[in-house]
């Protein structure tokens, strides 16, 4: 769940090949990349403010969910 | 007041925000690169940093999410000076750290890296089922297939491993056998699981999701290996009262009152503990659930 924000880019098979000198743990065999240059498609721009209310730089700009009890 | 402890980029602490300014609670937000001096005015303690300035004793709870609180220390030319002067300051930070972290509070930064192996353990001797693992510096005592690696560490993501390429290790099926040695690693049994769930605590509650992931073979080992095209099913699911009591035993012993806890229950019935999250994203349950964790934590501060 940690990752659930950045996912959407990775999809892709091919495996990242390490070169280290000292030895790795086998985890490291079965690394797979993302690459977060996809965000920079035209469609997946994210817009972000700086907002004194949220005492943030990163305020995203986005439409509320709307839960499932205002459905109901 | 509120205390936040969080980064400036962090997405969740803005939806539990947006609730504290309904709720018309007052807050701070300190970031990641903040750095905060301790001074005292008319025999009173406060922080102060570019952004912000808050006396202690107006902090009534904490919330730590990400980040730390950064406190500045001097250093002095001479070493004697100097490194009674790095005791001196020393105190004073773990003062004001142990007073905050004594404040009604979700989390605390002191406890919020937990060891893997640890927790295992403690999950053991509370009586929650884990699957069989262990360490080991090559394969030959691993079943092929039936054996699973992950990493101990709490981030299996390396930013920038390669030019403009991020790294996952997702925990993945061992297949065939390494010829060399390598860095110990974990391994663990593989579970054939009916589904995955996960788990949100807070405080003495459980909120929990089921997540049916044993059907697609993209996120049958991971679930986190999103299939977007088609995702998993996600639904509420109640645990049942005695794995709440183990659940709630496991949180105290390990001195946290929120994380994340995933599951899997096996198809031979069994639920299987993998391991908690101190800081992980709750707001995925929260939404397909609809159990308004955020609005549960902003009530709580």
């Amino acid at each position: 769940m940690q990752l659930f924000a950045r996912q959407r880019n990775c999809q892709l098979l091919m495996k990242i090949k390490v070169k280290e000198k000292n030895q790795l743990p086998l985890t490291f065999k079965h690394i797979e990349p993302f690459n977060d240059q996809k965000l920079k498609k035209p469609n997946d721009v994210i817009y972000i403010l700086e907002c004194e209310k949220y005492q943030t730089n990163f305020y995203i700009r986005e439409r509320p969910i709307k839960s499932l009890n205002r459905l109901l | 007041m509120i205390l936040i402890i969080s980064n400036n980029n962090e997405r969740t602490t803005n939806k539990i925000i947006k609730w504290l300014l309904q709720m018309n609670k007052r807050f701070i937000r300190i970031h990641e690169d903040e750095i905060f001096e301790i001074k005292t005015e008319n025999k009173k303690i406060f922080l102060k940093s570019d952004r912000n300035t808050f006396f202690l004793d107006e902090i009534n709870s904490v919330w730590y999410r990400r980040g730390g609180l950064n406190i500045k220390r001097l250093s002095y030319t001479n070493p004697s000076i100097n490194a009674h002067m790095n005791e001196v300051q020393h105190w004073l930070e773990d003062y004001v750290r142990a007073t905050l972290e004594s404040k009604k509070h979700i989390n605390k930064e002191s406890n919020s890296d937990v060891n893997k192996l640890l927790v295992l353990e403690k999950a053991k001797k509370v009586g929650l089922e884990i699957p069989e693992y262990f360490l080991a510096d090559n394969t030959d005592l691993v079943s092929l297939d039936k054996t699973i690696v992950k990493t101990i560490g709490g981030n299996p993501i390396l930013d920038n491993i390669d030019e403009d390429l991020n790294g996952i290790m997702y925990t993945s099926t061992i297949q065939k056998r390494e010829k060399g040695k390598f860095f110990t690693t974990f391994f663990q049994n593989k579970i054939d699981k009916e589904f995955e769930i996960r788990v949100f605590y807070l405080n003495g509650k459980c909120y929990s999701m089921a997540i049916f992931s044993q059907n697609d073979e993209l996120t049958k080992t991971d679930f986190r290996k999103y299939n977007l095209e088609k995702p998993n099913r996600n639904i509420p699911y109640t645990l049942s009262i005695d794995i709440e009591k183990k659940i709630h035993l496991l949180m105290q012993t390990l001195d946290l009152n929120s994380g994340s806890l995933d599951f899997i229950k096996g198809k031979d019935g069994t639920f299987y503990f993998l391991e908690v999250n101190t800081i992980g994203q709750f707001l995925g349950v929260s939404h397909v659930c609809n159990y308004s964790l955020d609005k549960e934590i902003a009530n709580y501060l």
